[in-house]
């Protein structure tokens, strides 16, 4: 089960592209698949099984420690 | 259920529609048993319309939607959703061919009934806000805009109907595209926070955006209406109103704004008196209030859990809200929730 660690950023866009994907529990996203995101901060499971080609590039917050990340997707477009 | 037609169109959809977004996380959070029950349990009761969005779950939604109607061998009615973002104004058309097919890997399907813009419609563009860029009219009709891109994508056979998304949307611009016929579907924010999309100015009542009978607009021009945040993100609940927490699968925007979530809950405890044991729930009470609008054709509930899924749909042929209650709605948007020039009535 491949598990990638997510990049933590100190900036983000301040535009639509930097909006942030937040939610009060982790994980905050879950598919079907076998792919997960850990925080690059803390190791919190932020995205969990998902599979190739599921999920776009987009910014997270950790709820637990509050790092904001890239969760870079090469291929897909950022929202 | 009760169905209802969707303008002038051949799609029937169920009155309580399946919303798929982040806010409420059961497609997007929950597990693949919990997201299959979840779903068997709402078709089987007959709910046949389905709204997700390549912004929710950013992709997951589509492709844990898909997941869920392979798994179970059903395929209802989809609309899903094109977000123009900056970068793509040089030629919104192909964005949007680009957007569906990306969609539609996702969903792993040939195609979807609806399709919506889902940036709302102002009567000026503006790429630098935070949320949605706002589009303008030009954006939708004119040459490479939006409709092109839709117009193609239903040639090729991608898509069926096509609309668009009016959150935040200013209801000039709303109301110029809707006048060019030219669109079968709205997503629109009707509630008891806000009803104002669906009925005539309240004295009294403020609210942050005037949608100034969009839906009635909408239906008088052969355009189905989707009401989405039918319970204003979960505040329109007994259990946001008794003060309870958000479920623990609940997310999207309000997770940020908590402040503004409590303003929400605070509005919607001025409604208490609409959960009544043995009639209805407040959010029973509110889906009903939208029902009673016959521009109305699909209302999309958020669902957390199954309990969520079962209150929502039990309001498909419950009826209107009594006449003493529409008169109790009434003298609490014009007391504007007890609320006057950001002061309260409760502290005067």
């Amino acid at each position: 089960m491949p598990v990638i660690k997510t990049k933590v950023v100190a900036e983000r866009p301040q535009n639509r592209a930097g909006t942030l994907l937040s939610a009060e529990t982790a994980p905050l996203l879950r598919g079907d698949g076998d792919i997960s995101h850990e925080c690059g901060g803390c190791g919190t499971v932020l995205i969990a099984d998902v599979a190739e080609g599921d999920i776009i590039s987009f910014y997270v917050q950790c709820p637990k420690c509050r790092a904001i990340s890239l969760i870079d997707n090469p291929g897909a477009k950022l929202l | 259920m009760k169905y209802r037609k969707i303008g002038n169109t051949d799609l029937k959809a169920s009155e309580i529609g399946f919303g798929c977004g982040d806010n409420a996380g059961l497609i997007v959070r929950a597990t693949t048993k919990e997201r299959e029950v979840g779903v068997g349990r709402a078709l089987d009761l007959g709910v046949n319309y389905f709204d997700t969005s390549p912004d929710y779950g950013k992709g997951l939604s589509e492709a844990n939607l898909g997941r869920v109607f392979r798994a179970l061998g059903r395929r209802p009615i989809i609309c899903t959703k094109v977000e123009i973002m900056p970068g793509d104004e040089a030629d919104l058309a192909a964005a949007c061919v680009r957007s569906v097919d990306a969609s539609l890997r996702r969903l792993k399907m040939d195609f979807v009934d609806i399709v919506e813009i889902h940036n709302p419609p102002h009567v000026k563009r503006n790429l630098e806000v935070s949320g949605w860029v706002h589009l303008e009219p030009e954006d939708y009709l004119g040459s490479s805009g939006c409709l092109e891109g839709l117009e193609q994508l239903k040639r090729q056979g991608k898509v069926r109907y096509f609309g668009f998304a009016c959150e935040h949307a200013e209801a000039p611009a709303v109301k110029q595209l809707l006048d060019t016929g030219k669109f079968n579907m709205i997503n629109v924010w009707y509630d008891l926070l806000n009803p104002t999309a669906g009925m005539p100015a309240v004295p009294g009542m403020r609210s942050d955006t005037d949608y100034d009978g969009i839906i009635p607009h909408a239906q008088s021009l052969g355009c189905g209406t989707g009401v989405i945040r039918p319970l204003a993100g979960g505040t329109l609940t007994d259990n946001a109103m008794r003060g309870g927490g958000r479920h623990a699968y609940a997310g999207g925007g309000l997770s940020r704004n908590l402040s503004t979530y409590q303003q929400m809950v605070e509005q919607a405890q001025c409604m208490g008196f609409l959960s009544q044991e043995g009639a209805h729930t407040l959010a029973q009470a509110a889906v009903r209030f939208i029902l009673m609008n016959p521009g109305v054709c699909t209302v999309l509930g958020g669902f957390s859990d199954l309990q969520q899924v079962e209150e929502m749909i039990a309001c498909s042929g419950a009826g209107p809200l009594s006449e003493e209650n529409m008169v109790q709605l009434d003298m609490v948007w014009r007391a504007n929730f007890g609320h006057w020039e950001g002061q309260s009535w409760s502290a005067a």
